[in-house]
């Protein structure tokens, strides 16, 4: 039998849920379309994606964005409802974002429902910083695994922490049951993504996360990325954290660096996904990404 | 009978409040970038607090607050308690704010915190609950 | 344009915009910018569609004008920027009102209406209450909102405190364990047939009179609710007013607005903000009546002149444009005050509704005579700005009420602050 607070607390997460699945935003692709955006397309059938930074999108979508983010979560189960609940949260905080992350969204434009997203997070450096060293701004998958990934991984001598970003919530509206729409916008966001990294100045060299090896791994593989995975970390947030759930309820999470391409190998390859995209066997052209792109992974003793 | 017996209770609880809340960079970039400042005039015993982003001041005021709030120590004690809900206090007059009403609706969420201290502040200088 | 715009021209002096200094007549940059942007709405957006929506049967309901003004922000005025809104206060939204008003009050009243729907959340300084409703106008497509107090056997004994004793057969909140079972019946609730929820107000079971009163935010798809016929009204034919029946509605304690039996002080400052803002829709009628009146006056020639160059029409012309300016001045006033205190003061915002509701009638009554037989023709314009004078006078406080709130301040005894 819940009690008073457990059922106002249940009912509080519920409404927030119910906010999120009215709210739609279609007309977030007509407001970025007046903008200089790293990418903006939008299908004959309706489906468009987008990749714009934190400071080109207006207030209240960034908001939308945000609670997309939370309502997903929290439907996984990887947000905390105590922490919404005693915070009387209603999107993922706004102000936690930088100026010049990058959100990819996929939406049904006609409806202007949210299909997916994925973000690409920025160092929180503000000067460009050697990312072994101690006192840089630790990315928040470093936080969690209470690890300097480049501590253990160098994958490149000169890089420095502006050319690093984290991604960030690649997530899918879970309400989303059709396998080959879910593979469609999982597709669109990695064209994105591709298109966005393609845009970044300065350019985007590695890729740090962290991922449920038997799931969000593969997505990085599909990108053809050069990744190495840490093993041996054990990721806990505190129990005041919103997303501290993420590292209780999955399988084995771990943290990993990812070499992304750069230049014409970058634009290839995301040619290569646009390819597969637009083709006619959404399926057919996954598995010919497979084929055409030479994904590596390393694991390494954290 | 008064809450508070002395007027240092009420300076050492109040400033602690609101030192504590300055403790939290949330708190402070949240304040900072609405451009929100604080001018507390407390009475029985009267006291005057200045909060801005950076500090705490007490009985100095540097200028005009962005919020200027006045009211009674013991309904800043029963507020800050949850014993008396923010609109009556305002409704019946125990509670007067002067300045943007815009500023003041986008100050009362952050204040969330201090309600949770609140009672321990209060009892670790000798005010029951 | 109105022979009144010159005063809303916007500068920048330097001057401190302290909104709390009634002497400043000059908007502030960004609500001369929203004047101005509403304004521009007005025109290209409400103005073709005015005859269409005066004639259309009663139930008829424009949603794609709704969807036109919820895209340039009308529904989130006043909701604040960390909900997804605009932030604004009274004066921006009594000024957006006018606007709207000199085109078509029944317009002017939807977004009104939902404005008045989100002031008890706003008011109630609670961010779970706000979380939960104040972000759904943040989206794309168009919420509303409604505020329902008035009943069959109680308006203004819902709208006086000291009168509420004398309310019968009000609504009723009864506990039933972490829930209110709501039963009986609001009338003439604007929006409430089109609203995805409404700020109730409802007696607790066996409380009666003002200590008793509790608003209630409550989301009229839940089950128990029934939304009644829409009214054939006079004037403000846009919008819709509607009675809404409630049958043991289950509604949760936390979609309480300010505590158990503090509803009657929740919405005498939802009054006080909101009063100003009837005065700007007022004003707008009167402003819309006149400038037809002020076009036709300076084309029609009699006597070899234009109407305006004889004396006596020259001198209802400058009555007429002085009662506007003067109306406009005092709901200015009073939306700055609201902006700037809390509780809102009662004295100016009464004031100034008391005085523009009256001249919106005598200015579309003489701007009516002044056009002659074409002021009477149904279709010309004129004769809707007359029907709609008389709205204002009912809905926020009938002039009786405001004269009690006026006295009430008059001989308060007020502490300095």
């Amino acid at each position: 039998m819940l009690s008073t607070m457990d059922a106002a607390q249940t009912r509080y997460v519920q409404d927030v849920l119910a906010v999120h699945e009215r709210l739609s935003f279609g007309g977030l692709v007509r407001h970025l379309s007046e903008r200089d955006v790293p990418w903006l397309v939008t299908r004959p059938d309706g489906l468009a994606t987008l990749a714009a930074r934190t400071d080109q999108i207006p207030h209240r979508y960034l908001l939308g964005l945000q609670g997309f983010r939370l309502a997903q979560y929290l439907k996984l189960g990887y947000a905390s409802n105590q922490v919404v609940y005693a915070r009387s949260l209603f999107c993922e905080p706004s102000h936690a974002l930088h100026p010049t992350d990058i959100h990819v969204v996929t939406l049904d434009q006609p409806s202007g429902r949210i299909l997916g997203y994925v973000g690409l997070a920025s160092s929180a450096d503000a000067e460009p910083r050697d990312p072994a060293a101690e006192d840089r701004a630790p990315f928040p998958c470093e936080v969690a695994h209470g690890v300097n990934v480049f501590a253990r991984v160098r994958p490149m001598p000169d890089l420095h922490t502006h050319e690093v970003r984290e991604v960030k919530r690649f997530v899918h509206d879970r309400s989303l049951t059709d396998r080959t729409l879910r593979l469609r916008v999982s597709l669109e966001l990695l064209l994105g993504l591709g298109r966005a990294l393609q845009a970044a100045a300065p350019a985007v060299r590695v890729l740090v996360g962290d991922v449920e090896e038997r799931v969000a791994l593969r997505h990085l593989l599909l990108m053809g990325l050069d990744v190495y995975l840490l093993e041996g970390t054990r990721p806990v947030l505190p129990a005041h954290d919103l997303m501290h759930p993420m590292y209780e309820v999955r399988d084995v999470v771990k943290p990993f660096v990812a070499c992304a391409p750069t230049g014409d190998e970058l634009r290839r390859r995301t040619d290569l996904v646009e390819r597969a995209v637009t083709g006619a066997d959404l399926f057919a052209g996954a598995g010919l990404l497979v084929q055409h792109l030479t994904p590596t992974l390393q694991r390494v003793a954290a | 009978m008064a809450v508070f017996q002395t007027r240092d209770q009420a300076v050492s609880v109040f400033g602690t409040l609101f030192r504590i809340l300055l403790q939290d960079p949330t708190f402070t970039t949240r304040m900072r970038a609405a451009g929100i400042s604080l001018h507390m005039a407390q009475t029985k015993p009267d006291l005057e607090l200045y909060v801005d982003p950076d500090r705490v001041l007490v009985d100095e005021v540097p200028g005009r607050a962005a919020i200027r709030i006045r009211m009674s120590c013991d309904t800043a004690h029963a507020l800050w308690l949850g014993k008396l809900l923010m609109p009556v206090a305002l409704g019946t007059g125990k509670v007067r704010i002067r300045g943007s009403v815009a500023k003041v609706l986008e100050f009362v969420p952050l204040l969330q915190p201090a309600f949770d201290r609140y009672p321990q502040i209060a009892a670790e200088a000798g005010i029951p609950a | 344009m109105s022979s009144t715009a010159h005063h809303l021209d916007a500068h920048d002096l330097g001057v401190d915009d302290d909104l709390s200094d009634p002497a400043v007549t000059l908007l502030p940059p960004d609500i001369e910018r929203l004047r101005l942007a509403v304004r521009t709405f007005a025109r290209n957006e409400v103005q073709p569609r005015v005859g269409d929506l005066d004639q259309a049967p009663a139930e008829q309901f424009d949603w794609d004008l709704v969807r036109a003004g919820h895209a340039a922000g009308l529904l989130r005025l006043v909701v604040p920027r960390e909900y997804g809104g605009l932030g604004h206060g009274v004066l921006g939204v009594a000024v957006a009102l006018e606007e709207l008003a000199a085109v078509c009050a029944g317009t002017a009243l939807i977004f009104g209406a939902t404005m008045l729907g989100q002031a008890p959340v706003l008011l109630s300084g609670d961010p779970r209450l706000q979380s939960r409703f104040l972000p759904l106008f943040s989206g794309d497509e168009p919420v509303l909102a409604c505020n329902a107090i008035t009943e069959d056997q109680a308006g203004c004994d819902l709208l006086i405190p000291e009168n509420a004793v004398h309310a019968r057969d009000v609504l009723t909140a009864v506990p039933d364990g972490d829930h209110y079972l709501l039963t009986g019946r609001k009338r003439f609730i604007t929006n409430a047939k089109v609203a995805h929820f409404a700020c109730v107000y409802a007696n607790l079971a066996g409380r009666p009179g003002a200590t008793g009163l509790t608003c209630f935010v409550v989301p009229l798809d839940s089950a128990g609710v029934t939304r009644g016929e829409v009214a054939d009204k006079l004037g403000y034919r846009a919008c819709l007013g509607t009675e809404i029946r409630f049958d043991r509605v289950r509604v949760p304690a936390e979609n309480i607005v300010g505590g158990e039996g503090n509803g009657m002080l929740i919405n005498v400052q939802q009054m006080n903000m909101a009063r100003a803002t009837v005065a700007a829709v007022s004003t707008g009628v009167a402003r819309g009546a006149f400038d037809l009146a002020r076009q036709w006056c300076g084309e029609r020639v009699q006597g070899g002149v234009p109407l305006y160059r004889h004396q006596f029409t020259a001198r209802k012309l400058a009555e007429m444009s002085t009662k506007i300016d003067a109306a406009r001045l005092l709901y200015l006033r009073a939306a700055r005050l609201a902006d700037s205190e809390i509780p809102a003061p009662s004295y100016e915002p009464a004031a100034a509704k008391l005085f523009a509701d009256r001249i919106a009638i005598e200015v579309a009554s003489e701007a009516m005579s002044l056009l002659g037989a074409r002021g009477y023709l149904r279709g010309g314009g004129m004769e809707k700005f007359v029907r709609e004078s008389f709205g204002a006078r009912i809905y926020e406080g009938t002039p009786e009420v405001l004269a009690l709130a006026i006295t009430d301040s008059l001989y308060a005894d007020d502490e300095d602050f």
